[in-house]
C-alpha cells in the first residue's frame, strides 16, 4: 500500500523535507463533479489546494500532482511496515546481502510502456542515493534478473534499502513524466494542475475522468471555497475549519495521524545550540500538550521522541521529553533564539511556543519568510532553528536523514557518535530484535542530545464532498484510493441522509 | 334525493350519535383547537426564549470583544513598555482569544507601531465606523480577501495616543450560533443590517454565508424591521418547500437580527402528536358509541322484529305462529297480546268453520227438501189418483205423464248430487252447436211460457261446430235456461244466441231478470253457491266443470235490475270433414 504523503522526489536535497512544509497548506477547490465537453460527459474532481505563500506551486501543488500520478515499489503502513505496491513480493537472502524485489506483472506507464525490470533499475539508480544518501553505499549493485525480478547486490546488511523504495516514485526513465498512477498530468496553467485519467491503472481505470488540483492562497481560501461548493475537496482542512463541516451532509471530514512532526529543527553550530543542556532546555520549555489543545485544538499527539508512538519498534518504556515548569528550572539565564518559518498555518504555533520559551527564560524571535527563502536558509544552514512540519517517518530512514552525520537532510549540521551508531545499528539489523534496540538506542540518543524541538505528531484532515463516494482503507491515505472514487447522485446523497 | 332509514337500529345508532356523539364532537372539536392553539403558542414562546437567549448572548459575545479591547489599551497605556513588549501583549492576547484574527497597534498617523501578526500587518482603523460599543469604534460588515463577513474594532488611545485595532474572526462566532439549535432541525441565522449573513447555524447552510448570500427579503428581517414594538416576532413561511416557523429579534445596538428557525413539522411535532391522539380517542370514543348504539338498537328492536315476523305468518294463513319474547317489560306484554290475539284467531275460525258448515248443511237440507218435495208430492198424488177407480183413460195418461216427468226430475236431482261428488267423464264428439240447442230451447220455451217469460233463440247463420258430449251440454243449457227463466219477472225475456268470435264458438244465454250483486257474481260458479231462495246452487258449478272438462270457459256478466248473461266458449272444429261429421 502507498502512503503518498511520505514521498519525496525531485532534485534538491531540500525538497523532500521542505515539500513537507508546503503539503500542509494544501485545499481543495471544487466544482459539480461531471461536466461536459463537446458531447461526452466527463467526471471531475477539483481538488483545493492551499498555496504556502510565497512558495513555489512545485513544492505543493506539483508535489500532490505526482503523488497522484507515480507509484513506488512499496508503500509504508501507518505502523513503519513496508507494503506491496508495484513490487508484488520480496526476499532478503540468509546471508542479508542479496535483496531480491519480483514486480507486479503486467504493469504499465500511463504512456503504455511496460514496467519491467530494467526500467525499475534505471529508476532507482537516479533516485535511492537522494532517498537513502550515505546509506546508499550499502549497495554494490542494482540489476535486473528478470524482466519482472529486480535484484540488489548489498555490501552489508541494510533495511533502509526496502525502507527507501517507498521514497522512490517509478517514473518512465525516458520520459520521466510517464507514471503508473491512476491520474497523469495533463497540464499545468495558472499553478494548477488538470491530470486525466488512466485507463491502464494496475487497481483499475478510475471512476473519474479527470482531477484538478486549484490552488489558492490561503488554507482558509479554500475552504472558503468548499463551502461555497465549489471544490469537491479540500487537500488538507485547517484546525479552526474542522468545526463547520463536522456535522455538514454536504462534507465528509476524514481525519488521519500522519508521520509529519511538528518540530523547530535546530542548527548546532549556532552557537547558542551547541550546548546539549540548552538544547535539552528547549525540549522541557514546551508543554506539548497545552500545545496541542490551545493550538491545534486537540488535533495532534505529543511529539515526546523522535520515532511516531505508531512505529511497530516503538515502545512506550522509552523516556519521553518531558515538560518542566519553568519555576523548577534552575538555570534561568536569558538566551535568544531566531526561529524561521514560512507556513502561516504555523504562526498561531510558532506564538504559543515562543510564549511558553519566554516563561522559561528564552526569548524567540519569530522570523517569518517566504517558502522559497525557507528553503534556501535551511538547505544554506543559514539559520538557529527553523519551524516546519517535518515527514519524520513513518519508517526511520528519514530520521536518519535528518540526523545521522552524514545524513542528506542533516541542515542543522548535527553530530552525535550515539546517535549514529544507534542509526547504522537499524540500517544493518539483521532482525526486528536488533532494529527494535537500535531504535530504543536512537531515541535515549536524541533525548540526551536533541537536534531539535519536538512539538507535536500532526493530525490532519482532508474535506470531501459527499457528492463522491470515497472507500477507506484503514491506515491508507484518501489519495490512495482515487481510483476507486465514484460520484453520487443526488438522490443517494439524499438517502444517505 | 330523500335518505331513507330503513332499519330502526340505524335510526337508533343515528339518534344516539345525534344525540350523545355530537356533544362529544364539538367537545373535541373545541379541545382541538385549544390544544393546537395553547401548544403552538407554546413552541412560539420557547422559539422567542431562545431567540432572545440567543440575540443576548451574541450582543454580549460582540461588547465582550470591545471590552478586551478596551483591556488590552488599558493594559498597552498604562506603563510605558517597549514595543517589544507592546507585541508580545498582543500576541498573547491573540493566542488567548480566537475571536481576533488579528490586533494592531496603530501611531496617530495610522503607522504600525506594533502587531500581533508576525508579518507585516495591514490592519486600518474603522473607515466608516457607525457604531460604538464601550467607546470602541465597529465598522460594518465588510468581506474579507476570502469573500467572508468580518468586522474591525477600533479605540482610539487617549492617554498614549494612536489607535487599538482588532479584526474580528467571525467564524469564531458560527460555532456560537452552532450551539443555538432547537430540536434537530431548528438553527440560528445571524443577519447584519444591510441583510449580510454572518453566521447560520444549519450545517449545510454555512455555504449561504460563505456566498455572501444577502437575507434582507428573508421573512423574518423583513418582520423585525417593520415591527413597531421591541421584542422577538415570529412567522410561519415556506423556504424551500419546507414550512417553517420562524422567530427573531433584533440586537440592540448592533442592529444585527438573529433568527431562529424550524421546520414546523418539527416545532409543532408534539402539539401534532397530541392532536391526532385526541383525534383517534373521539374517533374511537364515536365508534364505540355508535357501536353500541347500533347494538342496543337491534336488542331493543328484536321483540319487535319478532312480533313482525310472527305477524306475516299469521297474514300467510300459519295460525300456529307465537311469539316468545321474555324481555319482562312492555314487549313481553306485547307478545303474551299477540299470542292470545292469535288463539282469539284460531278460536273464531274454527267458530266460522263450524257456523258454514251448520249453513252449508242446512241450505243442502232445504234445497233437497225443496227440490224434493214436490216430485214426491206429485207422485204421491199421481199414485193415488191412479188407484181411483173412476179415472178416465186420458186421465191417467195425464197422470202417467206427471209421474214420468216427476221421476225424471228426480233422477236429474240424483245425478246433480251424483256429479259433485264424482264428476262423470264427458265424452267428445264433433256437434253443432244450434242443433244441441234446438231440444233444449223448445222444452225451455214452454217452461218459460208457463211463468209468463219469454225465451227466444237466435242462432247464428254459419256452421258452429265443436267437439262436446251433447248430453253434458244439454245440462249445461239447461241450467243456464232454468236459472235465467228464473230470475225473470212475468214478461221478462231470455234471449239465446249463438254465433262464432274468431276460432271461438260462443253460447250466450242472458235474460232482463233482476241480476246479481257485484260482491256474489265471483261465486256463482262455487257449489252450493246460489242467489235464489231455495235449491243446492250446484246448477252453475256442475255447468263449469262440464264446460272446463270439454276445454271451453263460461263467463257471466250482470247488472243489478237488468239482467244477467252467460257466455260460454269453445275452440272452434271448422273443416268440411268435421262439418260432415257434426252434421
Amino acid at each position: 500500500m502507498v502512503i503518498k504523503m511520505r514521498r519525496t522526489r525531485g532534485g534538491s536535497r531540500l525538497f523532500p523535507a521542505l515539500s513537507a512544509v508546503l503539503l500542509i497548506a494544501v485545499s481543495g477547490c471544487g466544482a459539480p463533479g461531471t461536466d461536459h465537453e463537446g458531447s461526452v460527459p466527463t467526471t471531475t474532481l477539483r481538488i483545493g489546494f492551499g498555496l504556502v505563500a510565497g512558495g513555489s506551486s512545485d513544492f505543493g501543488i506539483g508535489q500532490a500532482a505526482r503523488m497522484i500520478a507515480f507509484d513506488e515499489l512499496v508503500s509504508v503502513a501507518g505502523d513503519g511496515r513496508a507494503r506491496p505496491s508495484l513490487a508484488e513480493s520480496w526476499s532478503t537472502s540468509t546471508d542479508g546481502l542479496t535483496f531480491r524485489v519480483r514486480l507486479r506483472p503486467s504493469v504499465t506507464f500511463d504512456d503504455g510502456k511496460a514496467v519491467d525490470a530494467e526500467a525499475v533499475c534505471a529508476v532507482l539508480r537516479a533516485g535511492l542515493p537522494e532517498a537513502m544518501g550515505p546509506a546508499f553505499d550499502d549497495i554494490a549493485e542494482i540489476r535486473a534478473t528478470s524482466d519482472l525480478d529486480v535484484e540488489f547486490r548489498l555490501r552489508r546488511r541494510s533495511t533502509f534499502v526496502l525502507e527507501a523504495l517507498a521514497s522512490v516514485a517509478i517514473a518512465d526513465p525516458t520520459s520521466k513524466e510517464s507514471g503508473t498512477g491512476p491520474f497523469s498530468v495533463q497540464s499545468r496553467r495558472n499553478a494548477g494542475v488538470e491530470m486525466r485519467a488512466n485507463p491502464g491503472y494496475f487497481g483499475g481505470k478510475p471512476a473519474m475522468d479527470r482531477v484538478i488540483l486549484e490552488p489558492y492562497d490561503s488554507v482558509r481560501s479554500a475552504w472558503a471555497d468548499m463551502l461555497r461548493g465549489q471544490v469537491d475537496m479540500l487537500y488538507e482542512v485547517g484546525v479552526d475549519a474542522l468545526d463547520s463541516f463536522e456535522a455538514s451532509n454536504e462534507v465528509n471530514i476524514f481525519t488521519r495521524q500522519r508521520a509529519y512532526a511538528d518540530l523547530l529543527l535546530l542548527n548546532v553550530q549556532a552557537p547558542t545550540l551547541r550546548d546539549p543542556g540548552f538544547r535539552r532546555l528547549l525540549n522541557a520549555a514546551i508543554d506539548r500538550r497545552a500545545l496541542i489543545d490551545d493550538v491545534l485544538r486537540g488535533h495532534g499527539t505529543p511529539a515526546e521522541g523522535p520515532v511516531s508512538p505508531r512505529h511497530w519498534a516503538y515502545t512506550a518504556d522509552l523516556p519521553p521529553f518531558q515538560y518542566q515548569p519553568p519555576a523548577s528550572r534552575r538555570d534561568r539565564s536569558p538566551r535568544r533564539l531566531t526561529v524561521l518559518f514560512s507556513e502561516p498555518s504555523l504562526e498561531r504555533l510558532a506564538i504559543a511556543m515562543q510564549r511558553q520559551m519566554q516563561a522559561a527564560g528564552i526569548e524567540l524571535t519569530l522570523e517569518p519568510v517566504s517558502a522559497d527563502d525557507f528553503i534556501a536558509r535551511v538547505r544554506s544552514g543559514l539559520f538557529e532553528a527553523a519551524l516546519a512540519d517535518y515527514l519524520l517517518g513513518p519508517n526511520l530512514v528519514r530520521p536518519y536523514q535528518y540526523w545521522h552525520s552524514n545524513g542528506a537532510f542533516n541542515f542543522g549540521h548535527y553530530h552525535n557518535q550515539a546517535v549514529d551508531d544507534a542509526l547504522d545499528q537499524i540500517r544493518r539489523a539483521p532482525d526486528d530484535d536488533v532494529y527494535k534496540a537500535g531504535v530504543a538506542a536512537f531515541w535515549r540518543a536524541i533525548v540526551d542530545d536533541p537536534p531539535a524541538v519536538f512539538l507535536a505528531w500532526s493530525e490532519r484532515a482532508r474535506a470531501v464532498s459527499t457528492r463522491f463516494a470515497v472507500p477507506t482503507e484503514p491506515d491508507t491515505d484518501l489519495l490512495n484510493t482515487l481510483h476507486l472514487w465514484k460520484p453520487v447522485s443526488e438522490s443517494q446523497r439524499r438517502a444517505r441522509r | 334525493m330523500t335518505l331513507k332509514i330503513r332499519h330502526i337500529a340505524t335510526r337508533f345508532a343515528l339518534l344516539l350519535a345525534i344525540a350523545a356523539v355530537a356533544p362529544l364532537l364539538v367537545y373535541g372539536f373545541v379541545s382541538l383547537i385549544s390544544l393546537q392553539r395553547g401548544t403552538r403558542d407554546s413552541v412560539i414562546t420557547g422559539n422567542e426564549n431562545v431567540a432572545t437567549r440567543a440575540g443576548e448572548e451574541i450582543r454580549r459575545y460582540v461588547t465582550t470583544n470591545a471590552q478586551l479591547l478596551n483591556a488590552l489599551a488599558s493594559n498597552l497605556q498604562e506603563t510605558e513598555l517597549q514595543t517589544w513588549q507592546q507585541e508580545r501583549i498582543l500576541k498573547n492576547y491573540i493566542l488567548r482569544f480566537r475571536e481576533f484574527r488579528e490586533l494592531a497597534l496603530l501611531s496617530e498617523t495610522r503607522a504600525v507601531i506594533a502587531s500581533s501578526s508576525v508579518r507585516a500587518s495591514t490592519l486600518q482603523t474603522p473607515a466608516h465606523t457607525t457604531l460604538l460599543l464601550d467607546g470602541v469604534a465597529m465598522s460594518p460588515i465588510r468581506l474579507d480577501k476570502d469573500a467572508l463577513p468580518t468586522s474591525v474594532f477600533g479605540l482610539h488611545l487617549t492617554r498614549a495616543g494612536g489607535w487599538l485595532i482588532g479584526e474580528l474572526s467571525l467564524e469564531e462566532m458560527w460555532r456560537m450560533v452552532d450551539r443555538i439549535r432547537i430540536g434537530g432541525h431548528g438553527f440560528a441565522l445571524l443577519v447584519a443590517p444591510d441583510g449580510a449573513l454572518l453566521a447560520h447555524g444549519d450545517p449545510d447552510r454555512k455555504a449561504l454565508v460563505a456566498l455572501s448570500r444577502n437575507m434582507a427579503e428573508h421573512p423574518m428581517v423583513r418582520a423585525v424591521r417593520a415591527a413597531h414594538e421591541p421584542g422577538p416576532v415570529a412567522s410561519e413561511y415556506v423556504e424551500g418547500g419546507v414550512s417553517k416557523l420562524g422567530v427573531a429579534t433584533a440586537i440592540a445596538p448592533l442592529g444585527w437580527t438573529v433568527i431562529v428557525e424550524q421546520p414546523t413539522a418539527e416545532a409543532y411535532a408534539n402539539a401534532t402528536q397530541l392532536e391526532r391522539q385526541l383525534f383517534v380517542a373521539i374517533s374511537v370514543a364515536l365508534l364505540l358509541m355508535l357501536s353500541a348504539g347500533l347494538l342496543f338498537g337491534r336488542s331493543f328492536i328484536s321483540p319487535i322484529l319478532t312480533l313482525q315476523r310472527a305477524t306475516q305468518s299469521l297474514a300467510s294463513g300459519d295460525l300456529a305462529a307465537r311469539v316468545e319474547i321474555r324481555t319482562g317489560d312492555e314487549f313481553a306484554d306485547l307478545g303474551d297480546a299477540f299470542n292470545a290475539m292469535a288463539n282469539r284467531l284460531v278460536e273464531l275460525q274454527e267458530s266460522i268453520k263450524r257456523q258454514e258448515r251448520q249453513a252449508t248443511i242446512g241450505r243442502i237440507a232445504a234445497g233437497l227438501v225443496h227440490d224434493l218435495a214436490h216430485p214426491i208430492q206429485n207422485l204421491g198424488n199421481s199414485s193415488r189418483l191412479l188407484v181411483r177407480d173412476d179415472l178416465d183413460a186420458e186421465s191417467r195418461l195425464s197422470i202417467r205423464a206427471t209421474v214420468e216427468r216427476e221421476i225424471e226430475s228426480l233422477k236429474r236431482f240424483m245425478d246433480d248430487l251424483r256429479h259433485v261428488v264424482k264428476p262423470r267423464p264427458v265424452e267428445r264428439f264433433l256437434l253443432d252447436v244450434n242443433g244441441s240447442l234446438v231440444d233444449v230451447v223448445e222444452t225451455m220455451r214452454t217452461e218459460g211460457a208457463r211463468v209468463g217469460v219469454t225465451v227466444e233463440a237466435r242462432y247464428g247463420d254459419e256452421p258452429l261446430v265443436i267437439e262436446g258430449d251433447r248430453f253434458a251440454l244439454g245440462r249445461v243449457y239447461r241450467n243456464l235456461m232454468t236459472n235465467a227463466i228464473q230470475a225473470t219477472q212475468v214478461g221478462g225475456r231470455v234471449v239465446v244466441t249463438t254465433g262464432r268470435s274468431g276460432d271461438q264458438v260462443e253460447i250466450d244465454v242472458s235474460d232482463t231478470g233482476s241480476g246479481i250483486a257485484p260482491e256474489r257474481l265471483h261465486a256463482v260458479f262455487e257449489d252450493f253457491v246460489t242467489t235464489k231462495r231455495h235449491g243446492l246452487g250446484l246448477g252453475l258449478a256442475i255447468s263449469k266443470r262440464i264446460v272446463e272438462q270439454l276445454n271451453g270457459t263460461i263467463g257471466v256478466t250482470s247488472e243489478l235490475g237488468r239482467g244477467t248473461a252467460f257466455t260460454i266458449r269453445f275452440p272452434a272444429r271448422d273443416n268440411n270433414k268435421t262439418h260432415a261429421a257434426a252434421s
